[in-house]
């Protein structure tokens, strides 16, 4: 079956078909995409750099604990609490 | 391999299964954003920056493998484009002029987007997509209002509006 000539949308489908991307198109994506990705790329340091700010602020938050602990040998839960606090609003 | 196992090497760290994935899809899609955007060098533009959306939505985990790969990527490269039509009218520069990288590659492809272009020039960014979809892509009215995120009555609202601009426009030419 053809189309009907008077057609303009089917004929500039037709004509459209042969369209192909440029020679040296998959080299410049290659190249764009490897300029996304950080030279020390790996899944674990992706995971750590998104979770950096999260693990960074645990894992201070454990060390004022442990150095409480320390400092304050057998003081109550309440008191260890409140010096952490308090050392982490100075 | 399949696209999705590709999909899976990058999630995994080998960037390097990206281009399975080029390979395997560039010129359906080159060819879907030429003809949306009226130009060869165009469309490619608005290719690439979808492998790079695509790219880092892969190293964020953002696609589930749900859909297809080809259909996620038609989205992607359809609503990039839509997107640089709607700058490109606020900015109001015309279509179709950037074609100058390499004029003696693909001329009869390129004069057939030059025509094509010419025909829709009218229509307003989300027609013009449309228009292109249905008639060029041959894509159900359904399919383009998942593509675009618009109701199937939304799509061929603006399938009526398009036509009737390109028949008004017919007739002006046949008078």
């Amino acid at each position: 079956m053809t189309e009907p000539p008077d057609d303009p949308m089917a004929q500039l489908r037709e004509a459209t078909d042969g369209v192909q991307p440029s020679a040296g198109f998959a080299s410049r994506v290659a190249t764009a995409i490897q300029a996304r990705k950080p030279s020390t790329w790996s899944p674990t340091l992706m995971l750590v750099e998104r979770r950096g700010l999260w693990l960074t602020a645990a894992a201070g938050l454990a060390c004022a604990v442990l150095l409480a602990v320390n400092l304050n040998g057998l003081k109550t839960l309440n008191a260890l609490v409140i010096n952490v606090l308090s050392e982490l609003t100075l | 391999m399949s696209l999705k196992d590709a999909c899976q090497r990058i999630q995994s760290g080998d960037g390097n299964a990206f281009a399975i994935i080029v390979d395997a899809t560039a010129t359906q899609l080159v060819r879907l954003a030429a003809r949306i955007m009226g130009d060869l060098s165009l469309g490619e533009d608005v290719v690439q920056e979808a492998y790079c959306k695509a790219y880092d939505a892969l190293m964020d985990g953002q696609f589930d493998g749900r859909s297809e790969v080809q259909t996620w990527l038609y989205r992607i490269v359809t609503n990039t484009a839509l997107d640089a039509l709607r700058s490109r009218a606020r900015r109001t520069l015309p279509l179709g002029n950037a074609d100058v990288s390499n004029p003696t590659d693909q001329l009869e492809a390129r004069a057939a987007l030059r025509a094509l272009d010419g025909w829709i020039a009218d229509l307003p960014p989300d027609q013009r997509v449309a228009i292109v979809l249905k008639e060029l892509e041959g894509q159900s009215s359904v399919a383009i209002g998942k593509t675009l995120s618009i109701s199937e009555g939304a799509v061929e609202q603006l399938l009526v509006r398009a036509r009737s601009t390109l028949r008004a426009r017919r007739d002006r030419q046949h008078d």
